[in-house]
């Protein structure tokens, strides 16, 4: 074979050619199966209620055994059995969103979530996930906060948080957060249960369930909070009702909230309240902590854009010991 | 022999890896994840030289390294050839850069260098300059491998996984798999660090030194092996050649460190590396490796004179240029800040090897390698970049791995208390303060459990002039850590309206007494007796009086609070008088001692205030009468419509006799 001056024969100039043609041909290829990993879905839309018939009120269970207290709330409120059927998808919303421990009351209480999942199971669920998005390092607020491991141990699947689960939804009703990155597995869910706990916050005054859902949000939420977070607060409760409410109040933050830390500020309660009105589910909590609910912006707006009851008085709270 | 060597480096360098991948939170495998650095003699003697102290520690730290090194003289020079992880990359990197080339040709009387080498960098450990670090091969490898090509490999994972994301049908089959990646091998964040392009530039340049040999690095350069040839140049058990030896030269020419002379005869003192090449490549089965103490056929590497005075000018050259490059912490980059856990600057450059095993646990990633902020001497040496990632309140896992306890290892409470650098507000960007609109995203994640950035409610005017109330965060400096998460979170775009500036590290006081806000601790209430009953009718208590104790009072008097702290406060009480619709305030402060009250009242009442004749000292204005009694200081407002000079010198001579002279 003739050698060419620079050693390059035909043949290796053939094959380079086509090596070229084909890592070219390639390259798109590869790039838009990379880009698409983050593409949205187009479809969405914010998630429906299941209509069911729980008993109207707030149903608060007292004593001194979170799961047990849990149990009796969900099932004065009409039981677990009224709202989930078999076969569905459960998806729990918790506070874990700070590096704290269960006693520091930043994050919902471990045996409430392990309750619920245990219930929701019992009612012939096919899976149980639990979610958040949480502000500290998640592998960290997961484990310390107690929540991962109970809520495993119990038979839900906790997993890490993940951008590509997050969907931007209209929400063609809300006054200020029009669209809004939301957790997909949340709008997908059949049932949808929050489990907040009841804390002081700097800004909000108090966070309980509907600050709680700010958990299911994508993006950047800082910014919320520099236009109107009442507002938004009330908007992505909007664009994701929850079906349940179950509110933490066996210890709550009364101050330094909503990340807390110092065990003057943690007052134990012993109360676990269930309510289908995620309004009159924050109502109650608010009162837990000595506040007017209408004092609480974004509670008020809520009840205002017709998302449930901020008056006590016009509502059964049955509080009963356990 | 060889298929042993090849398992036995395969395995060290899986072992190596693995413990790369397990510096991660949880952080399972604590105690062994710093066990390649560890196992450098040459890091034992420079950082000993360097710090000429707590010998027994470095001692316990290195172990391993003086285990290796105890065995060389009698197994030769191993280390480099079966174990090191630098040592396999150049023998794989070596195949792809080189091929079948006559490797006893080599830069003629290059092989001393490593030992002038090592000569400078552990003459320059003496003069504390830190060389170790940038050239320990090991330091090279975790760095190189921790820093660089996990932050890659973790973008590829990522990136394959995004890819195949989309398709449905694969996703049953791939979560699996993708959790446990992200779970078990994949960084918590994706892990970014400043510069990994130069880190790797630094790599490859180590790598493409097979353009003039294979093993060029082990060959010339290396300290650690220096030290290794040095323990090695009389070993035990070593290269045999037997009269069987045509000369041919076959073993010298591919012998990858370039140990054999004569024609294949000789072995060069302290240069093999146990490879057993040369006699699986002997076509007369000539070369054997045995224990042979005393068998000729070592060929010396001598020292040159020249050699050796370059390496003292070398050394002379050295020092002055890494110190000299400023580094002053307390006038230096003013966002340089350690991690928690460095306490001394000074004694950190000496420890820190530069290895990037605290970089690569860092959970959020906030510990980057550092270029110049500390100077030339604190290249690749961890700082803590927060709006890359913060210092996570409960983490101690920096200080777990780093190998030479130049990060300390602190439990969690000490953490808790490790102040490394103070947050400071750009008030001309942070909004509250710039744009007047309420944002307390700071206040929110400061992980202090009393809050080291609090908000005050402030009155502004808008922009369409109508007075409103602005919720503006500052920093109680005596709290603050320097975390850091209030930069990382802070929503202005660019760099934050908060940063972590630079402070000598130290242990934050204990702190402050913090009590429930009603009953005042111990010494009585003394407080509340100061307060006028009957004495000054008409008025009377609208309530009870309100305490505040220690910390507490920042919920009273939450702007001037600082003041008081500063001069020695204990507690402050308050009670609202009223009568025929108007109020009048008493405000008592407890100090912690009557020079104390008395620096207070001087603040406060500047000495151009009319005195009055009441108390230890006393001033009055317009609508205040305040007066010290002892230890306490008190405040009497009242803005009435008439005759406010009587109202308040009747509160305080009322107050005064609560507390007569005699008992103070």
């Amino acid at each position: 074979m003739t050698r060419l001056s620079g050693g390059f024969t035909r043949r290796d100039f053939l094959k380079t050619a086509a090596g070229a043609l084909a890592c070219a041909g390639l390259l798109p290829v590869c790039a838009a199966s990379c880009k698409s990993g983050f593409s949205r879905v187009k479809t969405a839309h914010a998630r429906k209620r299941r209509a069911v018939e729980l008993n109207p009120g707030v149903f608060v269970a007292r004593g001194t055994d979170p799961r047990a207290l849990t149990l009796s709330a969900v099932r004065a409120a009409g039981g677990i059995e009224k709202l989930v059927r078999k076969g569905d998808r459960v998806v729990i919303k918790p506070n874990m969103s700070w590096d704290r421990a269960p006693r520091q009351a930043a994050t919902t209480n471990p045996d409430v979530v392990a309750a619920l999942v245990e219930l929701s199971l019992g009612a012939g669920a096919a899976s149980v996930l639990v979610v958040d998005r949480p502000c500290n390092e998640a592998r960290r607020t997961y484990e310390h906060s107690g929540v991962a491991r109970a809520a495993e141990r119990a038979g839900a699947r906790v997993p890490l948080p993940d951008e590509r689960r997050f969907v931007v939804i209209p929400i063609p009703d809300a006054r200020v957060l029009k669209t809004c990155p939301v957790n997909r597995d949340v709008l997908e869910a059949d049932v949808f249960i929050n489990v907040p706990i009841v804390k002081h916050h700097g800004y909000t005054r108090l966070t309980i369930g509907l600050k709680n859902l700010m958990g299911c949000a994508g993006g950047d939420r800082g910014f919320w909070h520099r236009d109107n977070l009442h507002q938004r607060i009330a908007d992505i409760a909007l664009a994701l009702p929850a079906d349940l409410t179950v509110v933490d109040a066996f210890r709550v933050l009364t101050a330094h909230g909503p990340q807390g830390g110092h065990p003057d500020d943690v007052r134990e309660v012993g109360a676990v309240a269930a309510a289908a009105d995620p309004v009159a589910a924050d109502a109650f909590g608010a009162s837990l902590l000595g506040a007017d609910p209408r004092g609480v912006d974004h509670i008020r707006i809520a009840h205002e854009m017709g998302l449930g009851e901020i008056d006590l008085s016009a509502l059964t709270v049955e509080d009963f010991s356990v | 022999m060889i298929t042993l060597r090849r398992i036995t480096q395969v395995l060290s360098f899986c072992f190596f890896i693995a413990l790369i991948v397990l510096t991660a939170y949880p952080l399972a495998a604590a105690r062994w994840v710093d066990f390649f650095p560890r196992l450098s003699p040459h890091l034992f003697a420079a950082v000993l030289l360097n710090t000429l102290s707590e010998p027994g520690k470095l001692l316990l730290v290195f172990l391993p390294a003086l285990i290796v090194l105890a065995l060389t003289p009698i197994l030769g020079r191993f280390f480099c050839g079966w174990l090191c992880p630098m040592g396999v990359t150049l023998d794989v990197t070596d195949r792809l850069v080189r091929r079948r080339r006559d490797d006893s040709r080599e830069p003629a009387g290059w092989k001393p260098l490593k030992y002038y080498i090592l000569i400078v960098v552990l003459a320059s450990a003496y003069f504390e300059a830190n060389l170790y670090g940038w050239l320990d091969p090991l330091s090279l490898a975790v760095r190189s491998y921790a820093l660089v090509f996990y932050p890659v490999f973790d973008f590829l994972a990522r990136l394959g996984f995004n890819g195949l994301y989309p398709a449905a049908f694969l996703r049953p089959a791939l979560e699996p798999v993708e959790n446990l990646f992200r779970t078990a091998v994949l960084s918590p964040t994706p892990p970014r660090a400043a510069g990994i392009p130069w880190l790797f530039i630094v790599f490859l340049g180590v790598v493409l030194l097979a353009f003039v040999n294979r093993r060029f690095w082990c060959r010339f350069l290396c300290p650690l092996g220096a030290v290794h040839a040095l323990a090695s140049r009389r070993p035990l058990y070593r290269r045999v050649v037997s009269g069987a030896c045509t000369e041919c030269g076959k073993c010298a020419r591919t012998c990858r460190m370039g140990a054999i002379g004569g024609n294949g005869r000789a072995t060069f003192a302290g240069e093999c590396i146990e490879c057993f090449t040369c006699r699986d490549v002997c076509p007369e089965g000539a070369v054997s490796f045995r224990f042979a103490p005393r068998a000729g056929g070592a060929a010396k590497v001598s020292l040159t004179r020249r050699g050796v005075l370059g390496g003292i000018a070398g050394t002379a050259l050295a020092v002055p240029l890494v110190r000299l490059s400023f580094s002053d912490p307390a006038r230096g980059d003013t966002f340089l800040v350690r991690p928690p856990g460095v306490w001394d600057e000074e004694r950190f450059l000496q420890e820190c090897v530069r290895c990037g095993e605290c970089m690569k646990v860092c959970p959020t990633n906030g510990l980057q390698p550092s270029w110049f902020e500390a100077g030339l001497e604190g290249m690749w040496t961890p700082r803590l970049v927060s709006r890359i990632g913060w210092c996570e309140f409960n983490c101690t896992m920096c200080g777990q791995v780093c190998p030479t306890h130049a990060v300390r290892r602190l439990s969690v409470p000490e953490k808790h208390n490790a102040v490394i650098g103070i947050a400071v507000f750009d008030r001309d960007r942070c909004i509250p303060w710039a744009e007047n609109e309420d944002c307390i995203v700071c206040e929110e994640h400061c992980p202090v459990p009393v809050k080291a950035i609090r908000l005050r409610r402030e009155s502004v005017i808008g922009d369409d002039g109508r007075e409103k109330t602005v919720l503006r965060p500052y920093v109680v400096e005596k709290e603050c850590i320097g975390c850091g998460i209030c930069e990382n979170k802070c929503p202005v775009p660019g760099q934050a309206a908060i940063r972590v500036t630079t402070v000598k590290p130290r242990v934050k006081e204990p702190g402050l007494e913090r009590g429930g806000g009603e009953k005042p601790p111990g010494g009585g209430d003394d407080i509340l007796r100061l307060f006028p009953g009957a004495g000054v009718r008409p008025w009377t208590p609208a309530g009870e009086p309100a305490v505040f104790v220690g910390e507490r009072l920042y919920d009273f008097i939450d702007g001037a609070a600082e003041k008081y702290f500063e001069f020695g406060f204990t507690r402050a009480a308050t009670l609202e008088y009223a009568s025929g619709g108007e109020t009048a305030t008493v405000d008592v402060f407890e100090m912690s001692a009557p020079r104390s009250a008395r620096a207070i009242f001087e603040y406060e009442n500047p000495s151009v205030l009319p005195r009055l004749g009441a108390g230890d000292d006393g001033a009055a204005s317009d609508y205040q009468a305040a007066l010290r009694l002892g230890r306490f200081y008190v405040k009497i407002t009242y803005f009435g419509s008439a005759g406010a000079a009587e109202t308040l010198g009747l509160f305080a001579s009322e107050v005064e006799k609560n507390f007569p002279r005699r008992e103070r």
